[in-house]
């Protein structure tokens, strides 16, 4: 029989960093969050972390509704959940794992 | 304004599921649009042109990343798992490894390819396997020959072992539907039994029966779909309708399915009306027999059936069939003979064609390694750290060989995609080269056979083998005694002699393949010199003229030639006539066309000279707008009996009268004729600056070649009055065939489209083989660079000058690339050694150069990154 273990959320140093410039802006555009790591996240893989978080429900997103006029596909923006905030806390005050059915 | 991604988007909604779309393509391509309409309102356009590349190489990294982290999801090994994603992370290799194991496994595919369909073509019909063909082998010269219609007529009563006895013969016939001008086709004359031996049912009608062999019977035809679509506009009532064959109105019955073209290219049917009493047995017409193997029996027991029957007719009739021995052979060869060789050729070719595909493997292949090998070197950290932790030496190049065929399996993907979108062409090159503008054969085809597909997962894994195993092997050597050193990084790895082999070879194939390139690049130019060469060819236009001829019992030669002579000179006046046409003329060749080439003596009693014959009407020059240099032209009484003169080319004067002037000598081409008199000297007409062809022109009247060229000045574009040509041809005769009708300067087309399709193919050959060969030749020396390290540090810290430090580094390298250029030049040298000009020599010191200074530039950046390490570094490295 599988044991069932409790869900453990974990956190990578990418993670770490768009959730660090997500809360320093309120919301961002994936281009943005390369633009403003500095070269630390890539342009082919910062859209995958992002989905990764999603996932985790360190941040949620929306499309933004495209300008009059403009061609393309609407953009979507990034923002962190509350999940995301406590993760980040947790991190910075030294935790490294985080059980969240323990979360308030 | 065209927004980036847009098409990327819809190549990737079709493998990618629409919440990845939502979630990872669509955010990505909105800020990638965004930012470029950003830019398109203020940036130049460079930065637009860098944002769209950039926005799209980070796009497709993103799912191919995406699509590792799926795979590895879904339970792949841990060794796939992690060739994946070193995959990802030396892009460069894994794209200069792909192209190189694609080309190679490519060119294994084409080459089996070529083989299936060349070597072991099979009948795309029914049973097609038991289709046999007799023909009759000549035990006296151990020719082959076809057999007569008395041979066939024996053989249908008696044989048992071979069932629908069928025979055809192929006629080229001048067809007319309607009121539409006469166009020539190949339609085969044959018998009703082979639409037995085929099994083929007709769409609509039926197939000829026996009734339709008769003399009396009316005249009947048998279409195929495509005559069908294109003429009758797939008419559902055109049974019953007519068309003119040799213009003899003949009655469709039938109409065959498409891709039947059987006996090899036909579209049309005709009853084979010879009856066997109406000619004498010396003189019977020869027709091909085939028919379908009885059940039970063999292409061996018809073999000896047809031994017996050989053995009674040469008993009965020595005076024709003492030699004759009949045979059969599968159908395919029976009718091609030579081009599908016997087993023993095909044996040879089979080899030859497999060596050259192993060999490329191998070199190919040898290169990736070493690239794989250069990457391994850079991990030996890492297999240390394996094999302390008890990994064997089988393990881990078993790791190396799951890494090699990761590459290989996408590089078997991208040969097997590239050899179906490259066979077409390939296709249309060897069919050009064996049938030139003829009809293809029904049983070659421009798909892949499907035996194709499984030969390319075979190739993959031998290629992985050769690029997996090599470094796997060479890395993981003495792993333990670099384990019991504990100096993991401390270069226990060096190049070994076969490395060098292989950049030493790699080296002299870069400097002997534009050899090829540039032997090619000489034809091309001297083609297009000779097209401008002593005439305006694009004015004309040519074509093959001839007469269906139909050779019923008591018809003669004789009457052939006076209806062609009545037809070719009618042909000339109403052209003539014709506003547009500034003149008509007739030869047996054409400039810029084909050349026949006879030994000829002049009257000195000097040796013999290869000279080009040519027969032309007495105004050929005139109409070819050709001066004559000295001398006189022809005239009416050269036509005469007893009459001998000749006109020869500038190229003659120069090359076999040695510069003197050539009238009123004499030449011969046999010592036992009489001699012909050199009355001209015309200047060459379609012959290069660069090359020679002494002609001699000797004068021809109407009738008297068959078939004969013909050139029509036109004072517009010749490919518009193509189709008038048709009409009056027409008019004059509709049994005159007009073949071959293209503008005269196209009429090297031919040999041009070839040179043009190999100058391509040895080309992309070049350039992959040079992108491949720079690859290794750069990783190998920025593996010596980095392992040398500490050594440059130390000299460094002892002061040792950068110029000093360079000419070391440089050394080795330069040594390997000097030996491949001598080994090169010597291969060059060897294959030049007919005539070797010192513009040649000059080339191959050129090429020689280049070569060194490309390799030269590929050791530049380790250099220059080993001079700036600085010596505590070098040293912390240990």
């Amino acid at each position: 029989m599988t044991k069932a273990y409790p869900r453990v959320l974990t956190v990578s140093p990418k993670e770490l960093l768009v959730l660090r410039l997500l809360l320093r802006e309120d919301e961002l555009y994936g281009l943005q969050l390369v633009t403003a790591s500095k070269g630390r996240l890539k342009r082919g893989t910062v859209y995958v972390t992002l989905g990764r978080m999603e996932d985790k429900g360190y941040i949620t997103s929306r499309a933004e509704p495209a300008p009059p006029g403009a061609g393309g596909l609407p953009r979507r923006l990034y923002a962190a959940t509350p999940l995301g905030r406590h993760m980040f806390a947790a991190w910075t005050s030294g935790a490294t794992q985080l059980v969240p059915e323990l979360l308030p | 304004m065209k927004l980036p991604g847009s098409r990327l988007r819809a190549i990737a909604a079709r493998p990618f599921a629409a919440e990845t779309m939502a979630r990872l393509v669509d955010p990505a391509i909105a800020d990638l649009q965004a930012e470029y309409a950003e830019a398109s309102r203020r940036g130049p356009r460079w930065r637009r042109t860098a944002i769209r590349i950039r926005g799209l190489i980070a796009l497709v990294t993103m799912l191919a990343a995406h699509t590792i982290h799926r795979v590895s999801l879904q339970g792949v090994s841990l060794d796939v798992r992690l060739a994946l994603r070193l995959l990802v992370k030396h892009m460069g290799l894994t794209l200069v490894g792909v192209v190189a194991m694609a080309f190679a496994i490519w060119c294994g595919l084409l080459g089996f390819e070529l083989y299936v369909q060349l070597m072991r073509p099979t009948m795309p019909l029914e049973g097609g396997d038991r289709i046999v063909g007799v023909v009759m082998t000549n035990a006296a010269d151990a020719g082959e020959d076809t057999p007569t219609l008395h041979d066939f007529t024996a053989w249908r009563t008696a044989l048992t072992s071979i069932e629908h006895v069928a025979a055809f013969r192929s006629r080229e016939l001048n067809v007319i539907v309607g009121d539409e001008a006469a166009e020539p086709v190949e339609a085969a004359e044959i018998t009703a039994a082979a639409f037995q031996v085929t099994q083929v049912r007709p769409v609509r009608g039926r197939t000829l029966i026996e009734a339709d062999e008769k003399l009396s019977a009316p005249p009947v035809v048998l279409v195929g779909e495509h005559v069908w679509r294109t003429k009758f506009a797939s008419d559902p009532g055109v049974i019953g309708r007519e068309l003119r064959l040799a213009n003899v109105a003949h009655t469709i019955v039938g109409v065959m399915p498409e891709g039947f073209r059987f006996p090899w290219a036909q579209h049309y049917w005709v009853p084979l009306k010879l009856d066997v009493v109406n000619f004498d047995r010396r003189q019977s017409p020869s027709v091909r027999v085939f028919g379908r193997l009885a059940p039970g029996a063999t292409l061996e027991t018809a073999q000896q059936e047809l031994g017996v029957l050989g053995g009674v007719a040469a008993a009965q009739f020595p005076d024709t069939h003492t030699h004759l021995r009949p045979r059969a052979l599968p159908y395919i060869r029976s009718v091609f003979g030579g081009s599908y060789s016997s087993s023993s050729e095909r044996v040879l070719i089979t080899q030859i064609l497999g060596t050259i595909v192993v060999m490329l493997l191998v070199l190919i292949c040898g290169n990736v390694a070493l690239l794989l090998f250069a990457r391994a070197t850079t991990r030996e950290t890492e297999m240390l750290v394996r094999a302390a932790l008890g990994a064997s030496r089988g393990r881990i190049v078993a790791q190396l060989f799951v890494e090699a065929l990761v590459l290989a399996v996408i590089a078997g993907i991208a040969g097997a995609v590239a050899a179906q979108a490259a066979w077409g062409y390939i296709f249309d090159v060897v069919t050009f080269t064996i049938f030139e503008e003829g009809p293809v054969p029904f049983w070659l085809h421009r798909d892949l056979s499907p035996g194709t597909i499984p030969f390319a997962l075979l190739l993959t894994p031998v290629a992985a083998a050769i690029a997996g195993f090599l470094p796997g092997l060479k890395v993981t050597r003495g792993l333990g005694a670099r384990l019991r050193q504990t100096t993991p990084g401390g270069g226990g790895l060096r190049f070994g002699g076969m490395w060098t082999v292989l950049i030493v070879m790699q080296v002299a194939v870069m400097v002997a393949v534009p050899f090829f390139l540039h032997i090619i690049r000489a034809e091309k130019a001297r083609h297009t010199e000779a097209l401008t060469a002593g005439f305006q060819s694009g004015q004309y236009l040519s074509a093959l003229v001839s007469l269906d001829w139909n050779r019923t019992p008591g018809s003669t030669v004789e009457q052939f030639v006076a209806r062609l002579s009545r037809g070719q000179q009618e042909l000339e006046r109403r052209l003539e006539a014709e506003p547009g046409v500034l003149g008509v003329t007739f030869a047996d060749r054409l400039p810029l066309k084909d050349i026949t080439n006879s030994s000829a003596q002049l009257d000195d009693g000097g040796r013999d000279h290869w000279v080009s014959r040519e027969w032309i009407a007495l105004d050929f020059f005139d109409v070819m707008d050709a001066p004559v240099l000295a001398g006189r032209r022809f005239h009416s009484g050269d036509l005469l009996q007893g009459a001998r003169s000749v006109i020869v080319n500038q190229s003659f004067v120069r090359l076999v009268s040695g510069g003197r002037n050539p009238i009123g000598r004499r030449i011969r081409y046999r010592q036992d004729e009489p001699w012909y008199e050199i009355v001209g000297v015309i200047e060459d007409l379609g012959v290069g600056a660069s090359e020679q062809d002494p002609r001699i022109h000797h004068p021809i009247g109407p009738g008297r070649s068959h078939p004969v060229q013909m050139a029509i000045l036109t004072s517009s574009d010749p490919k518009l009055f193509a189709s008038r040509l048709r009409t009056i041809a027409t008019a004059v005769d509709p049994q005159l065939r007009l073949t071959e009708v293209m503008p005269l300067d196209q009429a090297r087309a031919s040999s041009f489209k070839l040179l043009e399709m190999l100058f391509r193919t040895i080309g992309m050959l070049a350039a992959i083989v040079l992108l491949v060969s720079l690859s290794g030749i750069y990783s190998v020396f920025a593996f010596t660079a980095a392992r040398r390290t500490r050594e440059i540090g130390i000299r460094m810290a002892l002061g040792a000058d950068r110029r000093q430090i360079a000419a070391v580094m440089f050394r080795r390298p330069m040594i390997h690339v000097a030996l491949g250029v001598l080994l090169g030049l010597v291969v060059r040298v060897v294959m030049l050694s007919d005539d070797i000009s010192p513009g040649d020599l000059a080339r191959l010191a050129f090429y020689g150069l280049v070569v060194a200074a490309v390799c030269a530039l590929a050791t530049v950046g380790p250099v220059r990154r080993a001079l700036g390490v600085q010596p505590t570094e070098a040293l912390r490295a240990e």
